[in-house]
């Protein structure tokens, strides 16, 4: 069974500071965390790479530079068999439909729903270019008798579904969160030179690598106004 | 000149900070209500090398150095002091007396499940009547036959009550006394004539066991002498030395601490209209805070690289643990008056802070004994003996 | 690698003059969304020159009214039923812009939809600005959970965007306009592609238990306070907390009446929280208790004197005592 795990970096939150007043996003702290959806979908892998007893192969990829490798070497720690860094500005879904090309007989690619930074789906994006069978906002995925089984949630309830490989499943934030890397594999992980490949957009033979979605500007959400008196119904609606 | 640490050490830290911010901290009220780390999370921080940070892999450790093994004690103590000092009990002078100066069966016996959280180690050199004068032990250890029997009692041991392995300084030649007649020993603490006090109960730091240690003619096997007869004393200041640095590191994770709760009560409260950060007097003591805690961090790195480089380090982890321990003070003290009544509640986690950070000025060598150390090593640059 | 795959990753040869029209893809279940975004892409065609198609089950006589010029049924019973019969009729009626009413539904079918055509989907839109000029839109959407917003814009055609309720005030109607209905749409298999529909099946609802959430990360807490509460409206509140899926909390004055444990007090002595949402029901809110939530998205105040400073930064507030409120609250759920 060949896995793909599609990480992305997104800049850590914790580290920024609204001001709804400016309407500007402040960057206090530059630092990086790995998208919690894609968290999630590499924590899966790793319980299947698990369950399978070795019979799986799990391989981690990432597009860009340093904060990208970071995320690679980090799942190389966790237990990840190979770890890729495709050199390109952004990732798109072409880049990633032609790494899956390139890589052959992928069964299962496995990533966050969607980018915490920009909204992006990329999961569901490749499936179809790629003719992967597709499942999304996953809280938990299995594979059993060579299928994928899925439980989403619908509602307040949850829901199962059997798909054929090979697939693509993207995760929410409610499936198990990524375990903790032994400390002494991070040091390994980091200091070896040839834990991540690397490749370039060329030798995946992609020219075209512009994003088909452009970032214009960032604005805030209007300031809060407190006080304001509200009716019953309003607040039955707002906490339902 | 590079001041940045290699990647590794930031990936290191990023995953220690996360698990001891979302694993840790939330308890660490508990535990000093209630005076007990559940030996559950020692399990877990063993099996991710927490309980073994500096040592190599080939003996469980985390193969991370001193310059690991600070960063793992900077951001423990930010969140607990009490799992801090649990461990740096275990690692800094417990499992690293062992590693020091045992031999390599005495090492692949012990070392495997002391870091990974299975065992639990101390050091045992304290007596009642040998504090800061530690020549001064009486514990006697007796040659008969192929063994040693132990005799005697330590006090005030850290991780006393819960430990598995104790390594233990004994007097095996009363003639010679400590220096040149004593030897270091790991007892194991299932064995017949070994016994414990009830935890002491103390200022702070009230989630870290430390108890008397009773030795009822405890028959010790030879196999277990760490190091070499009659040089034990030389065995456990060497460890002292070392176990400095971390401590000065644990140290700087508590005042940092300090800093950073001032820092948001400052923005958060308000009196006479405005945010108090806007009073002079509460900019000068965050001022001084911040300074002495960047003097601190500088210093303690810079020591742990000294170590890890195989450079003498001595004089330089005296300061660590002499500044820091005294820095933590201060700035924990700035902190709780920052705070008003809040820093007195024992609902909000500075008064912990406040009773925790007494005891860095007196464990692990006292200040005083620290000058001593340090006032010795600059003598020593130039020809005056002062040590004994 | 077969050549149905070669192709899309070559990039589709259609120049971008011969995308054109705005289209609404309406896959919800009701129809006020759908028919306020036909409203806004009837302004948008008019100033482009442009026909509006809707493609959904609203009646057709409704969409036309509130501005569609062509009307096409379709009615799927799975995403990749839609997915499917979209890609294959959006390859013959190359759409420049496909506006879809969001859902996470939708979101999902609007992204494979772009991949599947080799451009670009923005998802949860909360405007849509159109430069006639260069025929683009820019759209407004939030990201990281709402903090902030991004203004981006889609380079290569056709444009899709998921468009979230609420937007666009509700669609005026004129019955006098004409449009005509168009034959169905139908999920048809791509090439020589097996279907996409045979490939994932419903086992129905499973159990499922995730993993417990402590107060401090709980998504929705609701928090009592002594003034206005007795014993039986704490329980009404924590049948709310039940019903809505919230966390139970108090202020320092509820665990001194018993109402909560130490563990559940809220505030900066005791469990500093940063929910979605944040009821707090005959709490006072002094600024130590602020503190505490300060991260809290949406703060719900209900307290008997208007004078409490929790209103200060409560962005829905109710002057009632709560033992009146919560019951009447509870109703509704």
């Amino acid at each position: 069974m060949k896995i793909l795990i599609l990480l992305k970096p997104i800049l850590d939150p914790r580290g920024m500071m609204i001001n709804r007043k400016a309407g500007k996003v402040f960057i206090n702290k530059k630092e990086w965390m790995m998208n919690p959806g894609d968290a999630r979908a590499l924590e899966t892998a790793l319980r299947i790479k698990n369950t399978l007893n070795g019979d799986a192969v799990v391989i981690a990829a990432a597009v860009g530079e340093e904060a990208s490798l970071n995320l690679l070497r980090d799942s190389k720690a966790l237990g990840v068999d190979r770890a890729i860094l495709i050199k390109a500005d952004a990732p798109t879904a072409r880049l990633y439909s032609a790494l899956v090309n390139h890589l052959g007989d992928i069964d299962l690619i496995l990533t966050g729903g969607s980018a915490l930074d920009t909204g992006e789906n990329i999961g569901a994006q490749i499936a179809e270019p790629l003719n992967f069978a597709f499942v999304g906002g996953a809280v938990k995925c299995d594979i059993e008798n060579n299928a994928v089984h899925v439980v989403k949630s619908q509602g307040k309830e949850f829901h199962g579904y059997e798909c054929e490989l090979p697939a693509v499943v993207t995760f929410s934030r409610e499936a198990p969160s990524l375990r903790y890397a032994h400390g002494g594999d991070i040091i390994i992980a980091y200091r070896d030179k040839n834990a991540v490949e690397t490749m370039s957009a060329d030798e995946l033979g992609l020219t075209d690598l512009q994003p088909s979605i452009v970032e214009r500007g960032q604005t805030t959400p209007p300031e809060r106004e407190f006080g304001k008196q509200v009716s019953l119904e309003e607040i039955a609606t707002a906490i339902k | 000149m590079d001041f940045d640490l290699p990647p590794e050490y930031n990936a290191l830290r990023k995953m220690i900070r996360e698990f001891c911010v979302e694993e840790i901290a939330p308890i660490a009220h508990k535990i000093d209500e209630t005076g007990i780390v559940e030996r559950d999370l020692l399990r877990r921080l063993g099996a991710l090398g927490f309980l073994g940070v500096p040592f190599p892999r080939e003996y469980g450790g985390m193969g991370a150095g001193e310059i690991g093994y600070c960063i793992m004690m900077e951001e423990m103590d930010r969140v607990s002091a009490s799992v801090a000092t649990i461990i740096g009990a275990h690692i800094g002078i417990g499992v690293m007396s062992m590693y020091l100066d045992g031999s390599k069966s005495l090492k692949a016996k012990y070392m495997p499940d002391l870091c990974s959280g299975k065992k639990v180690c101390a050091f045992a050199l304290t007596e009642p009547n040998a504090g800061s004068d530690a020549a001064g032990i009486q514990l006697r250890a007796t040659l008969e036959g192929d063994s040693y029997m132990l005799d005697g009692q330590k006090m005030w041991i850290t991780n006393g009550p819960i430990a598995d392995v104790i390594n233990v300084l004994a007097i095996t030649d009363p003639a010679l006394g400590a220096r040149g007649g004593a030897t270091v020993f790991a007892v194991e603490s299932q064995w017949e004539g070994f016994s414990t006090g009830k935890p002491e109960r103390k200022m702070g730091l009230h989630g870290s066991p430390t108890s008397l240690l009773n030795f009822d003619n405890v028959r010790v096997p030879k196999e277990n002498v760490i190091g070499q007869i009659g040089l034990g004393f030389v065995t456990f200041m060497k460890t002292l030395d070392i176990g400095r640095v971390s401590l000065g590191a644990a140290t700087l994770g508590g005042a940092q601490a300090s800093l950073e709760a001032s820092v948001r009560w400052a923005r958060t409260r308000s009196q006479f209209g405005k945010q108090i950060a806007h009073n002079q007097s509460i900019q000068f003591m965050l001022a001084d805070m911040a300074a002495e805690i960047e003097s601190l961090r500088a210093l303690v790195y810079r020591t742990a690289w000294l170590v890890d480089g195989g450079r003498p380090f001595i004089k330089e982890a005296g300061m660590c643990k002499l500044l820091g321990s005294e820095i933590a003070s201060r700035c924990i003290d700035r902190a709780v008056q920052i705070h008003g009544a809040l820093g007195l509640s024992r609902d909000f986690p500075m008064e912990r802070g406040f009773r925790d950070a007494r005891i860095s000025e007196i464990f692990e060598g006292t200040n005083e004994i620290q000058r001593i150390v340090i006032a010795s090593e600059l003598m020593q640059e130039v020809g005056v003996r002062l040590r004994p | 690698m077969d050549m149905y795959n070669l192709e899309a990753l070559m990039g589709d040869t259609t120049s971008s003059e011969d995308y054109r029209d705005l289209w609404i893809v309406d896959l919800s279940a009701e129809t006020l969304h759908a028919t306020s975004l036909l409203n806004e892409a009837r302004r948008m065609a008019d100033s482009l020159g442009a026909y509006v198609h809707y493609i959904g089950a609203m009646d057709s006589s409704q969409a036309i009214a509130c501005g569609a010029d062509r009307v096409h049924p379709l009615s799927v019973d799975s995403a990749d039923a839609a997915v499917s019969a979209l890609a294959s009729f959006f390859e013959t009626h190359k759409p420049e812009f496909v506006f879809f009413t969001a859902s996470y539904y939708a979101n999902e079918i609007a992204n494979r939809l772009a991949g599947k055509m080799n451009s670009g989907a923005i998802t949860d839109c909360i405007s849509l600005r159109l430069d006639e000029s260069t025929r683009e839109i820019v759209a407004l959407h939030p990201v990281y959970d709402g903090a902030y917003y991004l203004d981006s814009a889609i380079t290569t055609k056709p444009q899709i965007f998921t468009v979230r309720e609420g937007v666009y005030p509700e669609a005026m109607k004129d019955k006098g306009r004409s449009g005509e209905v168009e034959g169905a749409i139908h999920e048809s298999p791509l090439h020589d592609a097996p279907s996409t529909a045979d490939r994932v099946r419903a086992l129905g609802k499973v159990e499922f238990e995730s993993a417990a959430t402590p107060l401090r990360k709980a998504a929705k807490v609701i928090a009592v306070g002594r003034k206005g509460n007795d014993e039986a409206s704490v329980g009404v509140a924590r049948e709310i907390a039940q019903k809505i899926g919230a966390a139970f909390a108090g202020d320092r004055s509820a665990f001194d009446a018993g109402w909560v444990d130490h563990d559940h007090i809220v505030g900066v002595i005791g469990i500093e929280i940063a929910p979605d949402v944040y009821i707090a029901a005959g709490i006072w809110g002094d600024t130590l208790h602020r503190a505490g939530v300060e991260g809290a998205k949406y703060v719900i105040a209900i307290h008997p004197d208007k004078r409490a400073p929790i209103f200060q930064y409560a962005d829905a507030c109710i002057v009632g005592e709560p033992k009146e409120v919560l019951p009447k609250v509870m109703r509704l759920l």
